[in-house]
């Protein structure tokens, strides 16, 4: 397999995934090298903390982006509280106060997305623990696109609705608990490194 | 369901409406352009993109529907209640130095920001000095901003954002909640224009001492945003405020040349040069 052709990865999650987060991110090999893009459900009027919570334990730089931020590689961005994150044709972020999908705002299906249609085989998308079914649309086009797609293995969730929901939508590639998922992450890393990405 | 327009489709359409209803949507930013597109394919039933065409070019109605898309509604009340916060502590105080004050609302949606700084201007003194200009694309959502009805799901977000804003006063004296409604007190409205399609305003309703224009830029593409900038800095008086949202940047000429950080934290921004009319 084509490990180092990946150029982005996606990852969503809700209740229980915000532990298994800062796991993966302070996991990371340093210098890792491609951008992670991070839909996570959260409190809108707590609009600060997160950012600072993940910076604490993670390796990587971590923001919210701005409207039309460009993407960079080996940083970690977080969908800011009220809006939903796209990624658009260009490499840049785009916001949007669009309308709550499955309860949500930010909502991972539209992340999710928008990542599909601009990264299509070369994206890695990644749900995690939640209570909901927000994201399981968006992990279907991610494989319909033929990207990856990897759930935290329902065992290991402290809340496997969202998971879960990710298997019944499509066929999922890789269900992985926590460790797994860094040592994957960090695999493509070393194999893009190998080839000089 | 129908999920996916690709580019050339939508490249077609924006095409197709410039040369019939002389709109040029060919700037929107990509994503949410294509999103209220099949959202509104997904209302009205379309199931390709032929027939969407065909619909949206043939009938006028279907075209004011899909803008109506196009112009998202506005989130909440008192969105962001520590931007309300610095309005009140911050830019009220620069605006009570002005005799009159000319307040632009460049691209409204339903109106709840609106009402917001009606409410804000009311509880601050200013609103009977204030003259408000409000714009948009969309008629449908020019004429529900006018009428400030909204739904009664709306209250109870409007409620803990006011009490966050730190509001002096209890929300009946705005409103009348007569359930499934909440209606607003119109008499709010009394030196409120609306005008529909005019981007921008014409010369002689400058300079502005306020321009309010938070998250309607995200809806364009960087050189559109570049340009609506610099007419809205254009507009302001030496010393006037422009608010965007939290996660917007000013890019280009405005920012280098004619504005500076306010504070931008709640995306507030002073113009610092002469108005040149």
């Amino acid at each position: 397999m084509l490990y180092a052709k990946y150029r982005a990865i996606v990852i969503g999650g809700s209740a229980g995934s915000f532990p298994v987060l800062v796991k993966i991110l302070g996991q990371l090999d340093p210098g890792f090298s491609l951008p992670v893009i991070v839909s996570l459900h959260r409190l809108k009027h707590i609009r600060e903390g997160l950012v600072e919570a993940l910076s604490i334990k993670s390796v990587p730089e971590t923001l919210e982006p701005y409207d039309k931020q460009k993407i960079e590689s080996g940083k970690v961005y977080l969908a800011p509280a009220n809006y939903h994150l796209f990624v658009e044709l260009g490499n840049t972020f785009g916001l949007s106060t669009g309308a709550l999908v499955n309860y949500s705002r930010p909502s991972i299906d539209l992340t999710f997305q928008s990542a599909a249609y601009v990264y299509r085989d070369k994206l890695i998308g990644i749900l995690l623990s939640g209570a909901n079914k927000d994201g399981a649309n968006g992990m279907r086009m991610v494989r319909e696109n033929n990207g990856l797609t990897i759930v935290q293995d329902p065992e290991e969730c402290r809340i496997s609705t969202m998971p879960r929901a990710a298997m019944a939508a499509t066929e999922i590639h890789y269900v992985y608990n926590t460790d797994r998922i860094i040592s994957f992450l960090n695999m493509v890393h070393r194999k893009r490194k190998t080839e000089g990405i | 369901m129908w999920e996916e327009l690709e580019i050339r489709t939508i490249r077609l359409l924006t095409h197709k409406i410039q040369a019939k209803y002389a709109y040029d949507l060919s700037e929107y930013a990509q994503t949410s352009l294509k999103n209220g597109i099949l959202n509104f394919a997904h209302s009205k039933k379309l199931t390709h993109a032929d027939a969407l065409m065909e619909q949206v070019i043939t009938n006028r109605s279907y075209f004011m529907e899909l803008l109506q898309h196009l112009v998202v509604p506005e989130t909440e009340f008192f969105r962001d209640p520590a931007f309300w916060r610095a309005f009140k502590s911050k830019v009220v105080p620069r605006l009570q130095a002005f005799h009159k004050l000319k307040i632009w609302l460049p691209f409204a949606s339903d109106g709840k920001e609106l009402w917001t700084l009606l409410i804000a201007l009311k509880e601050s003194g200013l609103l009977g000095k204030c003259e408000i200009w409000v714009n948009s694309i969309s008629e449908h959502r020019l004429s529900e901003a006018k009428a400030g009805i909204y739904h009664v799901a709306a209250a109870e977000l409007f409620r803990g954002n006011y009490q966050r804003y730190e509001g002096t006063a209890s929300l009946e004296a705005y409103l009348q909640e007569q359930s499934p409604r909440l209606q607003f007190n119109t008499d709010l409205l009394g030196n409120v224009a609306f005008v529909h399609n005019a981007f921008p305003v014409s010369d002689g309703l400058k300079p502005f001492h306020f321009i309010l224009c938070r998250n309607a830029m995200l809806y364009f593409n960087h050189s559109l945003q570049e340009r609506v900038q610099n007419v809205m800095s254009d507009a302001l008086e030496k010393k006037g405020l422009l608010a965007i949202g939290i996660r917007e940047q000013l890019i280009g000429r405005s920012i280098h040349s004619d504005m500076q950080p306010f504070y931008p934290d709640e995306g507030l921004y002073q113009k610092t040069t002469d108005f040149k009319g």
